[in-house]
Formats: C-alpha cells, structure tokens, sequence
C-alpha cells in the first residue's frame, strides 16, 4: 500500500514566511519515495501571492517527484470562507489544474483586479513582455493613487517584475530546457506584494555554471553577491538581482530571495534594525522572491509589528 | 571642423510590444538596428539617440542599447562616430544609469532644456574638462592646460586622449607633428 504524507500549517495563513519554513521543512522530511501527498489547507484564511504561488509550485514540485497528483485540500465555500473565491479570482487555481486533486469543483473565474494581477506563467520571453507591459499599465493606478507613490516610482515597480521575470526567462533553465515560472501581485493593506517563482536549477547552481569563482561558497553567500555585484554572465553582468535590490531599497521595503538552501531577507524599512539576514532553508528547487513596497506614509510608522506577525 | 549630428527616434526592435525597450533579447535587437545606424555615418558624425518613443526601459534594455553600444564604438570598429542621448526619462535613467555604473561607462545626455549631462562613471576631474570644452566648442591640450591650470600639458593629453577613447569627445588634427613629439590636436564637445 502507498505511503500517505501530510503537508499542512497550524497557522491560518500561508505567507513568506511560513512557506519558506514550515511547508518547505515539511516537504523535506518526507522520505523520497512512491505515494500520495495531501497538502491540507482548510484552515487557511489569508494567502499572499508568495504563499499562492508557493503552494502552486509546491504541488508541482510533488507531482515531478511522486508522479502523482498532490491532493490540496482547501476550505469549502460552504464554510464561508471566501479564500477559495479568492484563489480563483487570483488565478491560482487555473494554473493548478492538472498538477493537483482539488477537493471541491473551483471557481476558474479568474482575471485581474483592482488591487491585483493574476498568477501569470513565465515560460517564454514573450511571457516576459507580456507580463511587463500589463503591469507597466496595472501598477500606475495602484501605486499612485492607493499607495501614494509618484509616476515613476511606479515605474520602478515594473522594472522590478520585468527584471525577475527576465532572470526566470534568462537564468533559470538548463541549456535545452523550457524555462518555468509564475509572477503574482497584489496590493494589501497599504502595501504592494509581489512574488516571482521559477522551477530551476536555482541561483546558486546557475552563478556557480556560469563562474567558477563561486565554487565552495555557500548558497547564503551566492545569494548575498548577486545580489550586490550582479550575475558575470556571457561577456556581460546580469543586473536583474542587484537592480531589484537597488529599487527596493529605495522604496524602503523588503526583499526575500530564497534558492538552493538558503534565503536571505534584506529589510529595508526605515525603522528596520534586522538590515540584512541569511537564513539556511531546507533546499527547494528553483528561485523563490517575495517583495514589499510599503504605503509612501506608512513608511514613517514602524511596521515591524505587521512583519513580526507575518503579514509579509 | 563641425561634427555632424543626426537626431534618431530609438524604436524598439525585434518585439510587438511598441516602446518597451525590455529583456536582453529585444535589447540586443534593438542594439543592432541602432549600430545600422551608426554604420551609416560619415565619420565625425554625433548620432543624437532620441529615447521619446520609449515608453519603459529594463536594465537588459539599457545595457545592451546603450553600454553595449558605448563599448562597441569604444573598438573603434566606427571611428570618430559618437553617441549622446536625449529625452530619457527618470525611469530610463534609473536603468541607464545602473548599467554604465557597473560597466564603467560613461554617456553624455542632452536635457530637454538644451542642457547636459555626464552619467556613468568618470572622476570629476574628467567631467570638469568636458564642461570646459563643451563651453568653449573645442580646445588643444595647451589651452585647456592653461585655462584648467594643469602643471604639464601631458597630463592634460593624457585626460584628453582617454575622453576620445571613451567617445565623450570628438577631435581634429591641429597641427603638424610637433618636433620630437606627438600629433596635436584640438578636442571638440559632442554638444
């Protein structure tokens, strides 16, 4: 009889962090093997795009490896939880189909609204152009007249998503192989979130193929370097990462890249002390990054309680 | 001697999304149709990259239509043809910028105003001879010695050559050979 494994969090919401840690952690202490894998998500209220798009690479994460289907298990609409609704909305659940068993016929009514933009996949350059443009368009409304910030701060914004979705394009794939990732938005209580997440070799395997004198270090510390110095690639320096720092150092919010084993968090808040953090992760394939912009205003309130709690 | 100088709308190429100048793909296209352009100069041509039809630039896009090209024409594949770039936008300049800063390049930029600038990376003492010369049309190394008060005109040639070097300034012969020397010249502002 096949093994029956359980992926689930007792906390109801699935965030950064909690997927960098304990989903992540849970997945790697299953034992590589045939079987079926539940990841339990009915008592979920709040998903971020992060964490959205981590459950939906995480399902296929699990069907590469088992062969099978995961079975997800989301709250009910019948419990009156809207998060189903939401994940629907959000396109989650579109672009799951065929990677997991979901527990209830979903809503696949997604498209992009007013304070969000739909998992969009990232399997072409033109994928990458595609999901620029709309933002370039989407995010001028959000930023400026929800959180505040200039035209081209809004604009920096789109450099961001473009820069990452480039890097999926760009980076992320072995020579040969269909690059595969998702971009997800949304503007959340007086911030912008965003989430881009690919399924390759990672950025430590990607810099280490590309320049041997990344060879011995640590993935904590690959990270930390392209992020500051930029990527020698090709006769040319990939800046994807360290504009992407740049931009949100200057919005005054945080960056969380996690690849191979680790994951570094780079906190920029003005009333941050945390500065920048390597954390060790269990490995997970491929690149995860989260970003948060904060409300222009409420850069001047501390925030660290709203990120103590997990919001981000 | 008048350098020449060819006002170009930058189009993006190689992509159907108009005014996006993004990824390195569409840069590198795009970087191609620019270097057409730049063949088709007669030397002491200025080709005035005019970015008003872009609407959103990556860093990608800006490192391959401008550094790229920087260090193309630095080859000296296309002697004595130059660049400088106009009506580029905060956002194009955030990009712009990062990618002549960590290539060490530098561009000049025409402000729609009809001032300039210099972004990239170069010391001050390099940027204060292009302001000299940009306000005085063109200069020998003697002149701007004794206008800058350098203590040799070597070390002023010197400065003088790397600028040519690096396209920020045109020159011309001035002069015979001078005896036991080298070639003079006179430099000319690309503005």
């Amino acid at each position: 009889m096949a093994e029956e494994y359980k992926i689930s969090t007792p906390k109801k919401k699935i965030d950064d962090r909690i997927f960098d840690t304990d989903i992540i952690g849970q997945y790697d202490a299953i034992p590589f093997s045939k079987g079926r894998v539940a990841v339990d998500l009915r008592n979920i209220k709040f998903v971020n795009p992060y964490g959205a798009l981590g459950m939906l690479i995480l399902c296929e994460t699990i069907l590469a490896g088992f062969g099978e289907r995961a079975d997800l298990l989301l709250p009910g609409t019948s419990d009156g939880s809207e998060i189903a609704s939401w994940l629907g909305s959000l396109g989650f659940l579109e672009a799951l189909q065929g990677a997991a068993n979901i527990n209830f016929p979903p809503p696949f009514n997604s498209h992009n609204g007013p304070s969000y933009i739909k998992v969009s996949k990232i399997n072409s350059l033109q994928d990458v152009e595609k999901v620029t443009v709309e933002l370039f368009y989407k995010l001028q409304p959000i930023l400026i007249h929800k959180l505040g910030y200039r035209e081209e701060e809004g604009n920096r914004a789109a450099t961001l998503i473009s820069e990452l979705c480039s890097n999926i394009y760009q980076h992320s794939a072995p020579d040969g192989e269909r690059p595969h990732g998702y971009m997800a938005m949304q503007s959340y209580q007086n911030s912008l979130k965003m989430a881009v997440m690919d399924l390759g070799r990672g950025i430590p395997e990607t810099v280490k193929s590309k320049c041997n004198s990344y060879e011995g270090k640590s993935d904590g510390d690959i990270i930390h370097s392209v992020c500051r110095e930029g990527i020698p690639c090709q006769g040319h320096i990939s800046l994807g990462l360290y504009q992407t720092l740049k931009i949100t150092k200057r919005g005054e919010g945080i960056l969380n890249i996690r690849s191979g084993k680790a994951k570094i968090l780079f906190d920029y808040r003005q009333e941050s002390s945390v500065g920048d953090r390597k954390i060790p992760t269990p490995f997970f394939s491929g690149t995860q990054i989260g970003i948060y912009l904060p409300k222009k205003e409420e850069k001047k309130r501390g925030l660290e309680n709203d990120f103590e709690e997990g919001i981000f | 001697m008048t350098l020449k100088k060819v006002s170009f709308k930058v189009k993006v190429a190689g992509s159907v999304n108009d005014g996006f100048l993004m990824t390195r793909e569409v840069g590198r296209k795009t970087k191609e149709a620019l270097w057409a352009k730049i063949s088709e100069l007669s030397p002491n041509s200025v080709l005035e990259m005019d970015f008003s039809n872009i609407k959103f630039m990556d860093v990608s896009g800006a490192d391959e239509a401008v550094v790229k090209l920087l260090t193309r024409l630095e080859t000296g594949e296309y002697p004595d043809r130059f660049i400088v770039l106009s009506h580029v936008s905060s956002q194009h300049k955030e990009n712009i910028e990062t990618a002549l800063k960590v290539n060490e390049k530098t561009a000049i930029v025409k402000k729609e105003d009809g001032s300039w600038d210099i972004w990239g990376e170069l010391n001050s003492s390099y940027k204060e001879i292009i302001q000299e010369i940009a306000e005085k049309g063109s200069m020998t190394a003697r002149e701007t010695q004794e206008k800058m008060n350098y203590r040799t005109v070597n070390e002023v040639s010197t400065k003088l050559g790397l600028l040519y070097k690096k396209c920020l300034l045109a020159r011309e012969p001035y002069r015979k050979a001078v005896v036991g020397g080298g070639r003079q010249y006179k430099y000319i502002s690309l503005i």
